[in-house]
């Protein structure tokens, strides 16, 4: 029997050998790509499908290792004149056709029924194949050094919690160390492959065999947690954004007199089109300085932070019928419980503050735009929208959106929650040259992973609510016709960085 | 020609030595018994010999090539039972035989069709459901089939009853004897040994202590035993380092002479004047092997020295 007839011969044995489990594991995968691609909600077990599928193809894995141990003395396969690398080779190839390959079957499936295509579609399936073979080669080289299934479940839970708590305990910082992902992950199921192969030739499960598996196993795991580096087009250091300057002055001198209250009113300036600028002051940052003398005991009264938003972009000469389309400044109440000195200091102008802090930039990034029309639906590099329903009421309209989105995963990630930037929705009628913010009034969201690694899938429903008579139409209510007309844009905000800032307020 | 061919062959685990500086042949066609104590290295001898473990030091040829690089086409003329060894315990045993038969050229589906009906095995059975010794005799028909040229066997009667033992010791001795393999038997059961082994070889703390045809061995070891007149006191030990396994009770000696001539009897009347009555016989391989494992060469030389 030729080297390759081996290799068929066993894998085919294999599958007889396993073909319950095979079945068990095909019911599981299609049961988690139905739950992944949104079609059925209430199986709230599936939540965890990912770890369920995950879990099963690296016990199936282990027992096709088992099956035909490499290290054990008394392994039916060595007494037989059998080509140790074929039935290696045998085992990689029924694990990688049968356990891999279903479970990408099963992505891609759920992939396609979401809507993504193109470059993610194929990053989502690579990242996948790759982070679930790196799961599978762990499992099939403690398989290959103990001696039942049993050992391998607590020797993978021993060694997981050991590597998680080593990572706790000192703060390893996976995402600084280990910027090239990709190049780590082939590299250890390189040397994963390098091990099995030597223990087929071998048969020497010695301590250095041990080691080896130790140092793989380690290698693999960091590469399977470690995160994607940040995006690198974040200025952190503000270099693009000293543009941005903060402006404060006091509005209402006699307030600041009477109850120590004063309100500040903060102007960005240097901000373009199509930018949401948020000030988070820096802790103890508003400093009071009277006759020479300073205080930093104020607060501001309606919270720390704050956004000023540009309008979502539009043609020029659009008309926000909504305050919320462009917040060019922010007020803000500062709480001060001024002392009498401190008060005629201020009546005197002999008074100033300063506050210090943070602006962090969004840029406004138009993801979809749909009409408003029932079953209207945009997909876009892995996001789809749909507008489910539209209902016209006397006082308002009512728009309920489905919303679903697929990221690739980052790394030990995979099993955390999705947590996407806030968006913002807006109805434009191009017609009219008017357009206005509306926000949800009811929403409900879950995330997860998919079927196997490789990718982080979320959806929500969402109710938006559309006033017919907007702060900006002056009591005057609009008609069916401006919403049908209108369009439903929705916007993401996509981070840019973050700059210091200072603002001085000089108080006369 | 020796089929296989052991020389300085040394195993360790860990610190603790199985196999020390072993020599070992077994010539063609003969059906070689390989003895020794519990722990003496005889399964791992033979692990070592099936590639499934690998010398550390030594050389260890088969068929006259180096064990270590035997092709699968060479190694499927080498038969292979061990008491623990794993069958796939899900296949059926027709399924077991369609899964090996692709993998031995000299596949013989007559013959594993006449073992099965000898060895009364339901071929619909899972071989997971099989008794223990049903068990040994599926891996005799797997190992018997492909027609080996030699076939190694690790304690292929533990735990058997008589009956399956003889179907088994039939099995093997028609088969091998029609066909002029090469066996080497690792068995505690010296009794069937006897009846099979041409060959025999004692193996004793990872040494080779004898290797030699059964029928030298024969003419080698005897048993004698003296009876002594009122003076016991002249046989109160071992006289000679050849006195193996020396039992004496009141006037009476027995002991086990590893090296006897033919002038055995009257060397030891010269000796032992004050013998009443000496009988010598051909030792039977029971008294052989207890000899050799109660006086390793250390012990024995410790007894004469005293």
């Amino acid at each position: 029997m030729t080297w390759f007839a081996q290799v068929w011969h066993v894998a085919s044995k294999d599958l007889r050998q396993t073909r319950w489990l095979i079945i068990a594991y095909i019911a599981l995968v299609a049961m988690v790509t139905v739950h992944a691609s949104g079609l059925v909600q209430n199986l709230t077990v599936l939540d965890v499908g990912l770890i369920l599928v995950v879990t099963m193809g690296m016990i199936i894995a282990a027992s096709v290792v088992q099956a035909d141990s490499p290290t054990r003395s008394d392994a039916f396969w060595a007494s037989r004149p059998l080509y140790p690398l074929s039935v290696l080779t045998a085992k990689l190839v029924f694990v990688a056709a049968v356990v891999l390959g279903v479970g990408l079957l099963g992505q891609s499936v759920a992939l396609r029924h979401l809507d993504v295509t193109g470059s993610l579609f194929a990053s989502v399936l690579g990242e996948g194949a790759t982070e679930y073979m790196g799961w599978l080669l762990i499992a099939m080289i403690l398989a290959a050094l103990s001696r039942d299934l049993r050992t391998v479940t607590v020797v993978l839970i021993v060694f997981g919690f050991a590597v998680l708590l080593l990572i706790g305990l000192f703060r390893i910082d996976v995402t600084l160390r280990l910027g090239n992902r990709e190049a780590l992950q082939v590299a250890s199921a390189l040397a994963a492959v390098g091990l099995l192969a030597y223990l087929y030739r071998t048969r020497d499960a010695r301590r250095r065999s041990w080691v080896a598996a130790f140092v793989v196993f380690t290698a693999s795991l960091a590469a399977l947690w470690a995160s994607f580096p940040g995006p690198a087009a974040l200025d952190f250091a503000g270099a693009r954004l000293r543009r941005l300057t903060l402006e404060a002055s006091i509005a209402g001198m006699d307030t600041i007199a009477r109850n120590g209250t004063p309100q500040l009113h903060f102007l960005v300036r240097g901000r373009r089109a199509g930018e949401r600028v948020t000030f988070i002051p820096d802790q103890g940052g508003i400093t009071f300085r009277w006759r020479g003398r300073v205080s930093d005991q104020l607060t501001f009264d309606q919270g720390m932070s704050f956004s000023i938003t540009s309008p979502v972009p539009t043609q020029p000469g659009t008309r926000w019928l909504s305050l919320e389309g462009d917040t060019v400044s922010s007020f803000r109440q500062l709480r001060a419980n001024l002392s009498l000195q401190q008060r005629d200091a201020l009546r005197a102008g002999d008074a100033s503050l300063e506050v210090n802090g943070l602006l962090v930039v969004d840029s406004a990034h138009v993801v979809a735009t749909l009409p408003l029309v029932a079953n209207a639906k945009v997909s876009t590099n892995g996001q789809r929208f749909v507008v489910e329903t539209t209902a016209y009421h006397s006082n308002e309209v009512q728009v309920q959106l489905s919303t679903s989105a697929v990221r690739r995963s980052a790394g030990g990630a995979s099993f955390a929650m999705y947590t996407g930037s806030p968006t913002t929705h807006a109805l434009v009628n191009t017609t009219a040259h008017e357009a206005m913010v509306i926000n949800p009034i009811n929403s409900s969201a879950g995330s997860g992973g998919l079927v196997i690694p490789g990718g982080q899938a979320s959806s929500g429903h969402q109710v938006f609510r559309a006033n017919r008579a907007p702060s900006g139409m002056s009591g005057k209510q609009l008609d069916d016709s401006w919403f049908k007309a209108a369009k439903l844009t929705i916007v993401d905000w996509v981070p840019m960085g973050s700059v210091p800032v200072r603002a001085t307020v000089t108080i006369h | 020609m020796a089929v296989v061919e052991v020389s300085h062959l040394t195993y360790r685990y860990g610190k603790i030595s199985a196999l020390r500086d072993l020599d070992l042949a077994v010539p063609e066609g003969a059906l070689y018994a390989l003895l020794g104590p519990n722990g003496s290295g005889k399964t791992t001898l033979l692990q070592i010999l099936m590639g499934l473990r690998r010398t550390q030091s030594g050389r260890v040829a088969l068929l006259g090539k180096d064990s270590a690089t035997l092709t699968p086409s060479e190694r499927s003329t080498i038969g292979y039972i061990a008491e623990g060894l794993s069958l796939p315990t899900w296949m059926r045993l027709e399924q077991l035989e369609a899964y090996l038969a692709p993998l031995y050229p000299s596949w013989d589906a007559s013959l594993a069709r006449n073992l099965r009906e000898r060895f009364t095995l339901d071929p619909q059975r899972t071989i997971g459901t099989l008794s223990r010794g049903e068990h040994m005799k599926a891996a005799l028909l797997c190992a018997l089939a492909p027609r080996p040229k030699l076939l190694l066997m690790d304690e292929p009667f533990t735990g058997m009853d008589a009956l399956v033992k003889d179907d088994l010791v039939h099995g093997l001795l028609e088969s091998a004897g029609s066909e002029g393999w090469t066996v080497l038997l690792s068995s505690h059961d010296i009794g069937e040994l006897e009846l099979l082994a041409d060959w025999v070889g004692f193996l004793d703390d990872g040494r080779m202590r004898l290797s030699e045809p059964m029928e030298t061995m024969r003419d080698r070891f005897r048993l004698v035993t003296v009876t002594m007149s009122d003076d016991a006191s002249a046989l109160a030990m071992p006289l000679s380092r050849d006195w193996l396994s020396f039992e004496r009770a009141g006037g009476h000696a027995r002991f086990v002479v590893a090296h006897a001539g033919e002038a055995l009897e009257a060397e030891l009347r010269a000796m032992l004047p004050q013998a009443t009555r000496i009988e010598v016989r051909p030792a039977t391989l029971r008294e052989v092997f207890i000899a050799l494992a109660k006086h390793a060469p250390e012990r024995a030389d410790r007894e004469v020295a005293a």
